[in-house]
């Protein structure tokens, strides 16, 4: 399709020349390997769960074992006290009733006097 | 691998020339236009399943290239690279050396237009598009085309009128 051009010879010329010029031009080696090796990685990586691609998910992960790790360890810290606790509750139980009997013994011997 | 893996490749290979050139004579950097190629393709890669056709995907293809490469260009600074240099090495061997300063310059000419005229230029003698073509892949009306069309010409005349004088003054000097 030629342009309407006052001057249409030289324009004709010119189209003559840029069709021969602008002709496309090899793209540089090596370039359609790298484009399908980045179009690969991107399929793997979608595959990969979002979490395990996240640094901060497993941060976050690593910081709930060491949480739950410690929640373990005062629990255990907890029932270490209470039964420390109801031992003693025990011992004073028996220091009670073994004061009792005393003074019961204390008393019959007193009276025989 | 599925089949459109398949297709991926052969269309990377069948068009990959074509969206380097177009990207290459609008940003005028190799470096920037290997970008572009990269970004465009990863782009059709992603958008695999809305194609319909092989013409749906070279439409498609140079759009995006046209549009990608214009946005990089007004982003980036413009740097005047060794365009002459990738053009030429880009060139057939089996070209013939010529002698004319309208055969070496007129690419330089184009890649000197405005933005505009020079999207409407490629795609009119490098890509062989019909100004209604143009249109549709550029996503202006079809007056705005023809328009640039035919400044873009009359400015390249004017250049190469003004070259090719510098050309005979400097070759009747060394004379």
């Amino acid at each position: 399709m030629v342009l309407q051009q006052k001057d249409e010879q030289p324009d004709r010329e010119l189209e003559k020349e840029l069709r021969a010029k602008l002709g496309r031009i090899p793209a540089p080696l090596g370039l359609k390997s790298r484009i399908l090796a980045e179009a690969q990685a991107r399929e793997l990586r979608k595959k990969k769960p979002l979490w395990f691609s996240m640094p901060f998910a497993r941060v976050a992960a690593l910081v709930l074992i060491v949480v739950l790790g410690a929640a373990v360890v005062l629990e255990r810290e907890h029932q270490r006290r209470v039964e420390g606790e109801r031992a003693k509750e025990q011992v004073m139980l028996a220091l009670r009733i073994t004061g009792t009997a005393l003074q019961t013994v204390h008393s019959r011997v007193s009276e025989e006097r | 691998m599925s089949a459109w893996q398949a297709d991926f490749e052969e269309m990377v290979e069948r068009h990959q020339s074509m969206v380097y050139s177009i990207a290459l004579r609008l940003v005028a950097d190799s470096g920037l236009a290997e970008e572009i190629v990269q970004d465009v393709f990863l782009e059709l890669h992603c958008n695999l399943e809305r194609m319909e056709s092989e013409e749906h995907v070279l439409f498609w293809l140079r759009q995006v290239t046209v549009h990608r490469s214009i946005d990089t260009r007004r982003r980036r600074s413009e740097r005047k690279r060794l365009v002459t240099e990738a053009l030429h090495d880009g060139l057939s061997s089996e070209e013939p050396a010529r002698a004319s300063p309208l055969g070496t310059r007129v690419e330089q000419l184009v890649t000197a237009l405005p933005e505009a005229q020079k999207a409407a230029i490629v795609l009119r003698y490098q890509e062989d598009l019909s100004p209604e073509e143009i249109a549709r892949v550029l996503k202006t009306p079809l007056a705005t085309v023809k328009s640039n069309l035919q400044r873009g010409l009359k400015l390249l005349r004017e250049k190469a009128q003004r070259n090719l004088k510098e050309y005979v003054r400097g070759f009747a000097a060394e004379g």
